[in-house]
């Protein structure tokens, strides 16, 4: 079995998994740090009575920011990282997987409510596809995982479909 | 963006083919530790350049996400405060690296009205300095009417 087929093997045992998570507080400071990496000084992101002149209780996040944080934990300790900085466990690949490239390869999100700071944020996460298709370079491994993000009410705020590849 | 009220975008007065104003990145490996710092991304391709040799890339990669946040903000910055960002979907076809200008381009492809809602659809691309294109994608706005 070639190490792209072991993936593929990996991926489909994932498939309909699901789970939910608590993933914390949207801070005000989160909201503007953020805007400030991504370079947009749209003052929605940043003046709160500006967001209150337009509805809003607080200073609302870029659209895109929470289906962008990669990790929403403490993180791992450096020796539970792969060589490429990936985590060894809880990630797309199992530990035992050398010599694989695993990268984004496209998104679609839909964005259903603003999220305002100080908004309590939950997670479900679900594989929904997966599939390999033959590239330039030999078979890529396809990977969707939905995340639908909402509060503890189950008020929806951001539906991201994100595709990632291993080859 | 400034503080002062912005020009708002209407459905009705939006017409097919009409052109987003065009929005220029240039990133900087401050920008992209920043990026990886804030979404607490660990992978080094984005901040650890030698890495990033090692794996055949000529320095660290714009992460996807931050494709996607300009990308967004293109759309942000046309649609007004009173416009509403539906839904993106954005495909990285090549990396950038930094130091290289990111030019994002919309063009309205569609209008159609759902539901007592004025939608308009965006073509969008992100494309470098060789006009080759980073980030195709797709929006969906929805406008006040009037």
């Amino acid at each position: 079995m070639t190490v792209i087929e072991k993936v593929s093997e990996h991926f489909r045992v994932m498939l309909g998994q699901k789970k939910e998570e608590h993933l914390g507080t949207i801070t005000d400071l989160m909201i503007k740090r953020y805007a400030l990496a991504i370079g947009d000084d749209n003052p929605l992101y940043s003046d709160r009575e500006y967001a209150r002149k337009r509805g809003y209780e607080d200073i609302i996040a870029p659209p895109n920011m929470v289906a962008s944080i990669v990790d929403w934990s403490v993180g791992l300790k450096e020796e539970d990282l792969h060589e490429d900085g990936t985590p060894k466990t809880g990630g797309i690949l199992p530990s035992n997987i050398q010599g694989i490239r695993v990268m984004g390869g496209g998104e679609m999100k839909k964005f259903i409510n603003p999220i305002v700071a100080g908004t309590d944020v939950y997670v479900t996460t679900e594989v929904i596809d997966t599939h390999v298709k033959e590239g330039k370079k030999g078979p890529i491994a396809f990977l969707v995982i939905k995340n639908t993000f909402k509060d503890a009410k189950g008020k929806i705020y951001c539906i991201s479909e994100r595709t990632v590849i291993a080859r | 963006m400034s503080n002062t009220q912005p020009l708002q975008v209407v459905y009705s007065e939006v017409e097919i083919g009409e052109e987003l104003p065009i929005l220029k990145k240039n990133t900087s490996p401050l920008q992209l530790f920043r990026y990886s710092a804030i979404t607490w991304n660990t992978h080094r391709i984005h901040f650890d350049k030698e890495y990033a040799l090692k794996e055949g890339y000529p320095n660290i990669l714009v992460h996807s996400h931050l494709h996607g946040a300009f990308l967004t903000q293109l759309c942000t910055d046309w649609m007004g405060d009173r416009g509403e960002l539906k839904s993106l979907e954005v495909n990285i076809k090549r990396f950038a690296i930094p130091g290289e200008t990111l030019t994002c381009k919309g063009t309205v492809v569609e209008k159609k009205m759902v539901d007592g809602e004025g939608l308009v659809t965006i073509d969008l691309k992100e494309i470098n300095e060789q006009a080759e294109v980073c980030a195709p994608g797709r929006a969906v706005i929805k406008l006040p009417l009037v």
